[in-house]
């Protein structure tokens, strides 16, 4: 099997990455941050090393890396965090269900409002543009992908982080495809909240996530629970990362976010990014010279996109097209990809997109079989490939 | 310094007591993280750092570097 879906999960995980979760369950007993024991005290200094090391990696200071179960999580604490207040929240054409899904449960409960910008792929400043015609004298906050999960396309981070410093709004990016292959920094892009997966470009295990914080707001709570401090409180602490970590930590999912982030400065993350990208842009090129095959982005620049082409057949959903992929022994995803607005904007909600998403350990090969495989199956008659 | 007694830096949390002893023993500080005696618990468990010698000087200097130093006490 080629696997060709990081963009849902990577695969296969580094070596220090399986070894960092072994020992989480071999060397790192113990519940860090509660006990006093030499186990939980060994633990504790593990977990504290990675929010050591996942701060310098993004620009923040270390107490204010929180942990979590995935992104998803980590924007619904950010996103609630911040409008369970109230007011009006600016997001992207082009945002994940992990966005829309908590700002319109908030609006329909009456709590807050949201405009959709549009997003001009080879436009920056129409992009940012289209942001700042939405602001209003109550809109609190941009929340916005810094790449699309459908198409990779890259937003104009820095600029809307400059138009949130202006405006006095408050910044919420998603990472998910950006984090460990796109640079960024917090301090420099002015990003308040930055939510991540640990388990894609950090190449941690599933389970895994982070909510990084850069910013005086104090977040509400989704959670209550122990933390381990201030337990003769009923009420939560307020200093992080302690007030948004309740309960008992994921030790495993941790320690293999540490040791990915290990991985990646090991090898340079540029590195990484254009090993993918050359990937993508291999098969981007291919793909546009075969008649019957839809590309969703018009161009395929360096910089510009993460590492994600996606396409469909025309006349065939996307999600049968995977379906005679794995036949093939290639593993991608099809269908919405949880993102149906990106869809609506791509005007492709019919029937889907197949999405090709490398990683670091996908080699030329695997990218010349599939493209040749996809260019078979592509000349093939449609009736013929019923499964 | 009061030769023989020593004391224990109280700080909002064990990633609070992880960053002051790194913060410390980047400046030739020793310290070391320990669990708040029960009987000294303020507000419910937690952990402190434990410090040898001039307590006052070294609450100041975390202070200084934005880490909020709780409370000091006696542990002998």
């Amino acid at each position: 099997m080629t696997y060709l879906d990081n963009a849902a999960t990577s695969y296969p995980k580094p070596a220090i990455v399986q070894k960092a979760v072994w020992d989480a369950m071999t060397i790192y007993g113990g519940n860090p941050g509660r006990s006093g024991h030499a186990m939980a005290m060994r633990v504790s200094e593990k977990i504290f090393a990675v929010r050591s090391s996942a701060a310098a990696f993004f620009g923040t200071e270390l107490e204010n890396v929180i942990f979590t179960q995935n992104c998803t999580m980590a924007l619904n604490m950010a996103i609630k965090g911040v409008m369970r207040q109230g007011g009006h929240v600016i997001l992207s054409c082009l945002e994940h269900n992990s966005v829309i899904r908590p700002i319109y449960k908030l609006h329909k409960e009456g709590i807050c409002n949201y405009s959709i910008a549009s997003v001009f792929e080879d436009n920056d400043e129409a992009t940012v543009a289209a942001f700042e015609n939405e602001i209003r004298p109550d809109t609190r906050a941009i929340v916005c992908t810094h790449a699309s999960n459908v198409s990779g396309a890259v937003l104009p981070i820095e600029a809307l982080g400059q138009l949130c410093r202006k405006k006095g709004l408050l910044f919420i990016v998603d990472a998910a495809q950006s984090a460990g292959v796109l640079p960024i920094n917090m301090k420099t892009m002015n990003i308040d909240f930055l939510c991540m997966p640990g388990h894609k470009g950090l190449y941690g295990i599933t389970g895994s996530g982070i909510l990084l914080i850069n910013s005086e707001t104090k977040l509400d709570t989704l959670l209550e629970g122990g933390t381990g401090s201030l337990s003769a409180d009923r009420e939560q602490p307020d200093f992080y990362p302690d007030r948004l970590e309740a309960g008992t930590v994921n030790t495993p999912g941790i320690l293999s976010i540490g040791a990915g982030l290990d991985f990646i400065r090991n090898m340079g993350r540029e590195n990484i990014y254009q090993r993918e990208f050359r990937h993508c842009k291999r098969l981007y090129d291919i793909l546009s010279g075969v008649q019957g095959v839809h590309l969703v982005n018009r161009n395929y620049t360096f910089g510009r996109n993460a590492p994600i082409v996606s396409f469909a057949f025309d006349g065939m959903e996307s999600e049968e097209l995977t379906r005679i992929l794995n036949r093939y022994g290639f593993a991608l995803r099809g269908g919405l990809h949880c993102a149906p607005l990106a869809h609506e904007h791509y005007n492709t909600a019919d029937g889907g997109l197949v999405r090709f998403a490398p990683s670091v350990f996908t080699s030329d090969a695997q990218v010349q079989d599939f493209s040749r495989k996809v260019q078979i199956i592509r000349k093939k008659p449609l009736g013929s490939l019923e499964l | 310094m009061n030769a023989g007694t020593r004391k224990m830096l109280i700080l909002d949390s064990i990633t609070f007591a992880h960053k002051a002893r790194d913060y410390l023993m980047k400046k030739g500080i020793q310290c070391y993280i320990e669990r708040i005696p029960k009987h000294l618990h303020i507000n419910g468990c937690g952990y402190g750092l434990r410090v040898d010698r001039d307590a006052g000087i070294i609450a100041e200097m975390l202070r200084d570097a934005g880490i909020r130093v709780k409370n000091i006490i006696d542990i002998q």
